[in-house]
Order: C-alpha cells, then sequence, then structure tokens
C-alpha cells in the first residue's frame, strides 16, 4: 500500500514539474500589466491642462511631454519666442504671460542649458512692449537674455523652400542659430487673421510683417511654416483668452479667463485646438486648413492622443 | 582776493546748464520736474500767459526769477542762463586765442523795442518769436539729434555761430540784443538795486575790463545798460576796487529805464530811433507776407493732442523742439511749412497710445498737459480710407493691418464674401496715425488720417467693450 502512495506522489510531482514548464507565465501576464505602472510615458500628440496658474500649468504639462530634459539638452541655446508685440501690461492679456515665460526660462537652464535666449519683433515700440509686458524683469530676474529686435542689422534672409508668397524673408538671427526653439503665444481673437496662436506667433521672428499683409496674409502666415527649422515645442497661452478686439483688446472685458495651457510639437494640431477654446470653429480660420495642406501638420483632434489634466479639480 | 565769486558763479552756471540739458532732452521722466525747469524760463512763460495759461505753483519761481532784476540786477542771466554760460565759455576762449585787445561795441537795441517786437508776434500768431527766444534755440541744438533735418540744422548752425562766434567781437550780443527773456529783465530792472561799483581806489589797471562777460567796464566806468551783474569784476580787481553796492542809493553813473526815454535826443540819437523804426516795419511786413503765403500749407499740418487747433498752436509754440525730443516714437517732426513748429509725421511712425509725453514737457503750453486717460480720448484727425487702393476692397486677399494696430477701436472688420473688410466708425478714432504706419501700401497709405480743424473728444472704447456674457463663468471644460 505504502509503494502505491509514494508511486502516486511521484507521478503527481512528475506532472506537476512537468506543468511548470508551460508558459503559464504568460496567462497572468496580461494581468500583470494591468496592475503595474508603465515604465516609459506615452507619447501624447496633445497636452490639455487647466485650473491652474500658467507656471504651475506648463511644469505639469511639461512633466506629460517627457520632462524639459526631452527638448532641452545639456550645453544647448534655447530660444523662447513668446508674443511681446504690445504696449500693455500683463492682466490685459495682449502679449505671453510672463510667469510663464519665466517657468519655461527656469526649467531650460535646469535641464542644462547653457543660454536662454528671448525676443520678439514687437508692433509698438520695443522698450515699451519689453517693459510694460513684465518679460524684461523676469528675463532679468530668471538669467535670461532679452535680444534687441527692432534693427534690421539682427536679421538674415533665408529661404522658405516650397513657398510661393513668401519665398525668403529676413529672419531674426536669434532663431537661426538657437539649438532649440519654444515658441510660446497667447491665444487671442484676431481682427485680420480671425486667430493667433503658435502659427501666428511666427510673424514675429521677421522683420517685414508689411510684406505679408500685402501679397496675402492667409497665405503668408501657412507658408511661413515651411521653414527648415520648426520649434521643437508649442505651448499655447490660454490663460486669459482675448475673444473680441483682438490682437490689442480695447479692455479687461474682452478677456475670458480660460485658465488653460495647451502644449504640442504638432503646430496644427495645437492651433485647431486653441481655435475651440477661442470658441470659433477651426474651419472659419483660412490659415489653417492651408497650413495642414502644406504638410505642416493635422487638424484631426479626434485622431490625436490627447491628454487632459486638470489641476484643481 | 579769493576769487569765490567767479568760481560760485561758474559752478551754478555748469549745474543748471546740466538741468537743462536733462530737462530739453527729456532725460529727466517726472513731469513736475520738467515743469519746475520750464518755469525758470521767462519768455516761453510770459507766451503762456499772453494765452491765459498759468501753472500753479511753479508760476511763483518764474515771478521771483522775473521781479529778482528789482534788487538783484539780471541775476538769471549771470548765474544760471546756459546760453548766457555757453557765450561766457566761447568769449574767455577767444581772450585766450586772440592776442589783440577785443574790440567793444557801445550801442544795443533798447529792450522796449524787442519787448515791442515779440508781443506784436504774439498778437498775431505769428510764430517766428521761437526764432529769438534763447531756450528755445537751447532746445532745438539737441532735437536736431533726435531728428535731423536740414532746415533746422540750419537754424541751429546760425543760433550757434551768434552764440560761440560773435563773442569774438560783442561777448553777449545776444543777450543784450534780441532775447526777450533779456528784455524782460532790463525793463524790470530799474537800476537802483545791488550792483557793482568802482571806488577811487581804484588804479585804472585795466584788469576789471577783460573780466567782464559784456564788456560792461570801460575806462574806469560801467555802463549799467550793459552790466548784468555777475559780479566777476569784483572778484578780478587787484585792489578791491570794485564793491558791492546796496539797494537805493543814488549813483552818479548809470542811467534808468526812465531817464533813457526822457533826455533830450540828440540828432545821431534821433537817425538811430528812425533807421530802426524803419528797418522793424519793413520786417514786420515781410513776415506777414510770408505768413500768408504759407499759412495755407499749414492747415493740412496735424499737431499733437492738446494743441486744441492748429491756430491755437502757432499762436503758442516758440518751436524749441522739447515736444520732439521726448517723443518715444518720433512721430514729432519739424514742419518746414509751419517754420519749424512741430506736426505729426504719420508714413513714419505714429503717436503711441499709452504715451502723454509731449503734453508734459511744452514750456508754452502750446500743447496743454492733460491725464493719460483724457489724452486718449482726444480726437487729432480722423482716419479715411481709400478704396481704390486698399488690399481687401480691390482684391480678394485679408490683410486687416489697420484694424490690428488700431487702440481706440475705431475700425470695424466687415465680411464680404470669405474676407473681411474695414470699416472706420469715426466716433471712436483719435487720429493718432497707427492704421496709417501699419498700412503696407506703398507708396501712399490705403489709410490716411485728415487732421481735425478744432479737436473733438472720441468716444471711450469702453462702449465697444462691454462685459461678456460668459464673462463671470469660474470654471470651463476642454472643448475636444
Amino acid at each position: 500500500m505504502q509503494k502505491e502512495r509514494r508511486e502516486f506522489f511521484k507521478t503527481v510531482a512528475k506532472v506537476f514539474s512537468l506543468g511548470l514548464l508551460l508558459p503559464f507565465e504568460n496567462l497572468f501576464a496580461k494581468t500583470k500589466r494591468k496592475i503595474s505602472l508603465p515604465k516609459k510615458k506615452r507619447d501624447w500628440d496633445l497636452v490639455a491642462v487647466k485650473g491652474g496658474s500658467p507656471a504651475e500649468m506648463f511644469v505639469s504639462g511639461i512633466n506629460a511631454m517627457g520632462g524639459m530634459e526631452n527638448f532641452v539638452k545639456k550645453g544647448q541655446t534655447v530660444l523662447i519666442k513668446p508674443n511681446i508685440g504690445w504696449n500693455r501690461p500683463p492682466m490685459a492679456g495682449a502679449n505671453t504671460n510672463p510667469d510663464l515665460v519665466g517657468k519655461i526660462i527656469e526649467l531650460a537652464y535646469k535641464s542644462g542649458a547653457k543660454r536662454v535666449e528671448v525676443f520678439d519683433h514687437t508692433c509698438n515700440e520695443e522698450i515699451e512692449c519689453y517693459r510694460n509686458s513684465g518679460i524684461e524683469k523676469v528675463c532679468r530676474s530668471k538669467g535670461a537674455v532679452l535680444l534687441p529686435a527692432s534693427d534690421e542689422k539682427y536679421y538674415r534672409k533665408i529661404k522658405i523652400p516650397g513657398a510661393k508668397i513668401v519665398k525668403d524673408a529676413l529672419v531674426h538671427k536669434s532663431y537661426l542659430e538657437a539649438d532649440v526653439v519654444i515658441n510660446v503665444p497667447i491665444l487671442k481673437q484676431h481682427s485680420g487673421a480671425r486667430m493667433t496662436a503658435a502659427i501666428k506667433n511666427y510673424m514675429g521672428i521677421v522683420w517685414d510683417r508689411r510684406y505679408w499683409h500685402r501679397h496675402g496674409l492667409m497665405e503668408a502666415i501657412s507658408e511661413f511654416g515651411l521653414i527648415e527649422k520648426k520649434p521643437a515645442l508649442n505651448v499655447v497661452d490660454a490663460y486669459f483668452v482675448m475673444t473680441r478686439n483682438g490682437p490689442r483688446g480695447l479692455t479687461s472685458n474682452d478677456l475670458i479667463q480660460k485658465k488653460m495651457l495647451l502644449l504640442s510639437k504638432d503646430i496644427v494640431l495645437v492651433d485647431t485646438a486653441s481655435a475651440k477654446v477661442l470658441g470659433v470653429s477651426p474651419k472659419e480660420i483660412p490659415y489653417l486648413k492651408m497650413a495642414e495642406n502644406l504638410g505642416l501638420g493635422t487638424m484631426d483632434l479626434k485622431k490625436s492622443k490627447i491628454r487632459k489634466i486638470s489641476i484643481r479639480s | 582776493m579769493n576769487k569765490w565769486h567767479k568760481k560760485y558763479r561758474l559752478i551754478l552756471q555748469i549745474l543748471f546748464f546740466l538741468f537743462c540739458l536733462g530737462g530739453t532732452t527729456s532725460l529727466i521722466k517726472y513731469r513736475e520736474v520738467v515743469e519746475i525747469y520750464n518755469s525758470f524760463h521767462i519768455f516761453t512763460s510770459f507766451v503762456s500767459w499772453m494765452n491765459l495759461s498759468f501753472t500753479f505753483p511753479y508760476i511763483i519761481i518764474t515771478l521771483f526769477v522775473l521781479f529778482s532784476p528789482l534788487l538783484l540786477g539780471r541775476l538769471y542771466c549771470a548765474f544760471l542762463c546756459p546760453v548766457g554760460f555757453l557765450q561766457d565759455i566761447a568769449f574767455k576762449f577767444w581772450v585766450r586765442l586772440s592776442r589783440r585787445k577785443i574790440r567793444r561795441s557801445n550801442k544795443h537795441i533798447p529792450s522796449i523795442l524787442i519787448f515791442i517786437l515779440t508781443v506784436f508776434l504774439i498778437l498775431n500768431g505769428l510764430p517766428y518769436f521761437g526764432y529769438i527766444d534763447h531756450i528755445s534755440n537751447f532746445s532745438r541744438i539737441f532735437a536736431v539729434f533726435k531728428h535731423f533735418s536740414l532746415p533746422m540744422l540750419g537754424v541751429v548752425v546760425v543760433f550757434l555761430s551768434f552764440i560761440l562766434i560773435l563773442p569774438r567781437i560783442y561777448p553777449r550780443w545776444f543777450c543784450l540784443n534780441l532775447c526777450p527773456s533779456g528784455a524782460m529783465f532790463s525793463l524790470v530792472d530799474e537800476k537802483k538795486g545791488v550792483r557793482p561799483a568802482i571806488s577811487k581806489v581804484c588804479n585804472s589797471c585795466g584788469k576789471c575790463e577783460l573780466s567782464c562777460p559784456t564788456l560792461a567796464i570801460k575806462k574806469g566806468e560801467i555802463d549799467y545798460n550793459k552790466c548784468l551783474n555777475c559780479l566777476d569784476c569784483i572778484d578780478s580787481c587787484p585792489k578791491e576796487a570794485i564793491q558791492l553796492v546796496f539797494p537805493f542809493r543814488p549813483f552818479k553813473k548809470g542811467a534808468g529805464f526812465l531817464s533813457v526815454l526822457s533826455a533830450p535826443f540828440r540828432t545821431d540819437r534821433r537817425n538811430f530811433f528812425v533807421g530802426m523804426a524803419t528797418g522793424f516795419v519793413a520786417v514786420l511786413g515781410s513776415i506777414e507776407a510770408v505768413t500768408v503765403f504759407l499759412g495755407s500749407k499749414v492747415k493740412a499740418s496735424i499737431v499733437p493732442p492738446g494743441a486744441n487747433s492748429i491756430k491755437d498752436f502757432w499762436v503758442k509754440c516758440t518751436g524749441c523742439h522739447q515736444c520732439i525730443s521726448s517723443c518715444p516714437t518720433g512721430v514729432l517732426v519739424p514742419s518746414v511749412e509751419g517754420l519749424l513748429t512741430p506736426k505729426m509725421n504719420y508714413d513714419s511712425s505714429y503717436c503711441e497710445y499709452e504715451c502723454n509725453a509731449c503734453l508734459s514737457v511744452c514750456p508754452t503750453k502750446a500743447i496743454s498737459y492733460y491725464p493719460l486717460d483724457v489724452k486718449k480720448q482726444i480726437s487729432i484727425g480722423k482716419a479715411k480710407i481709400d478704396k481704390e487702393t486698399c488690399i481687401p476692397y480691390i482684391g480678394d486677399k485679408d490683410c486687416a493691418a489697420c484694424a490690428e494696430h488700431c487702440p481706440s477701436g475705431a475700425v470695424d472688420m466687415h465680411k464680404e464674401g470669405d474676407i473681411y473688410v474695414p470699416v472706420i466708425d469715426e466716433h471712436f478714432c483719435i487720429g493718432c496715425g497707427a492704421c496709417q504706419y501699419a498700412c503696407p501700401v506703398d507708396p501712399v497709405r490705403a489709410i490716411q488720417v485728415i487732421p481735425e480743424e478744432i479737436h473733438s473728444i472720441a468716444y471711450s472704447p469702453r462702449k465697444k467693450s462691454q462685459k461678456q456674457k460668459n464673462g463671470d463663468i469660474e470654471e470651463h471644460e476642454f472643448p475636444f
């Protein structure tokens, strides 16, 4: 009797050990993936943050985009291109929020940037715009270099490949020489272009804006995006959104406090999302469709991977 | 003898010169300080008084400076005036350079005539009085660096030759023969106040003669018509023969204002007067002719907010160009047809909405001061669109550069097919020229500002910027 029990247990042990060779792990693998956190962050097409201050929202947003180290490497020269076009104070919503610009400068230096530059070819007097927008102060406190742009000598002529209207342009040397460009516009309604956000912000790096107005504003705005060197990242300030009387604004009643921030590498996608935040159908903005047709990006929000972050729920 | 008079006078002149530099080039940004600077200048203040514009409390400074000659002689001229300072330096330079003795002329145009001439010009609205005002000429020197123009350079060069080269033969000629402020000081100066006098101790060495900046001392006699009370002669005398004499002690030498007129005319003096009077009338006649000719051209000029109208402006502007120096956008330029008074040039720049610099610096109040929020509603012109050349009107292209730059909401964009065309709402237009400056059409802009003959008040932009329906919503959802 004892011999038979021993044999039984030996058989069970053999079957059991054979069973160990089977790929049982695979049966549990799916469950394992479900419960464990991903080691690598997903590559989002668009990150939309809301509910915090512009600086807070940027920290959260850039984190979702893989961290600032994803865009700025050690020893690089970084150009941060905000909208400083108008002689208006920060609360007027006409220029990019200075705290947002300050936070980006800070994180760029933290990622190891050697030099951070800021400029915009302003519409009003440069000294007044740089000062009253609050950008001069924040550049000084964060250690960024605020460059002059109101003299033709700072610009260099380059060709725009594939363009019909803006075949060549005088572009600011800082844009051409920087290792990384971060495009930081503010979202506003615009009397001429319907909306100003990421693509329209390119207008601040050229010397002769009047040429664009003279030869077809919409075509020029979209075609200029064909420029060889493109921004590594677009950050759209939608904290105070000027929904009418833009781009200068008449009073603070023109602003709606949306408390949003949009980040994307795709300049057309972020502008499409911005149009919706502005409350305008993207189809109503001629240069968006033109830009998509030129291959500068996609307007398809539905097919894009969008990460939505709400800071204060 | 310690030369403390000369030293202190030089130091005061240098300090005041630097103060004038700051005030005239708008390095001084505080309006109150610029008002103080302007109050020191008698003639420009006088022009503003003739137009019933009085600046309290700084008028006290002006009155003190104007009436100080009663007791202290031409104090301003001797110790402060920057134009006098330049002449004194030039004179010292020529004395060093020239081995021959400097010649001296005793004749000068009686102050009363200068005064009458300037009052005539002011009352008739002829802006030439600015050409002889000392501080306006001084300001113009610096404005020519800010905005270069050939006629301006000509005027500045002529003035500088009077100030720097003429002292070789007649130091301070400008002060005694042309300066209207100086004329007013002389009229007030009764020659009974504190002044230097030569005592019997004098040994006729002649050292005081060359130390006097107006060469008022000759052969041991001081000509009190020329004496500015600078007191340099007191320091220069090795015998201390020249001393300060105090008020209301009668002099043997020296003539007061009244005695000039009451003295019986000798023939040569009468001829001199007749000659002067004829020349005077001839000059005035030709001035009138030229003015009538230019008057029509000037009406097309746009003048800054605070000027009220081109006519009012011409009556007060001395062409000092302090406004041109202070303008941050450089839109103010000297107008040739306006005889170097300023005008707006919207093809090269525009009037900044958030600025009222020119209103804060004008010494004659040709541009009156208004706080910024009032200035933003003063309409100096109205924009008009030429539909034959405006890009959206003639083609199917969007532009809207004008609407983009307009700070007061005067340009509306109306949909026409696929594009938007600009339409001006004149009620909101303040004529700042931002639209004309931004317009990409060359050589003639498709949108031009026409001057308002008399400045009006525009609607507040608030009318177009009422509270929005969803303006108060705290939290928004992502619309995608």
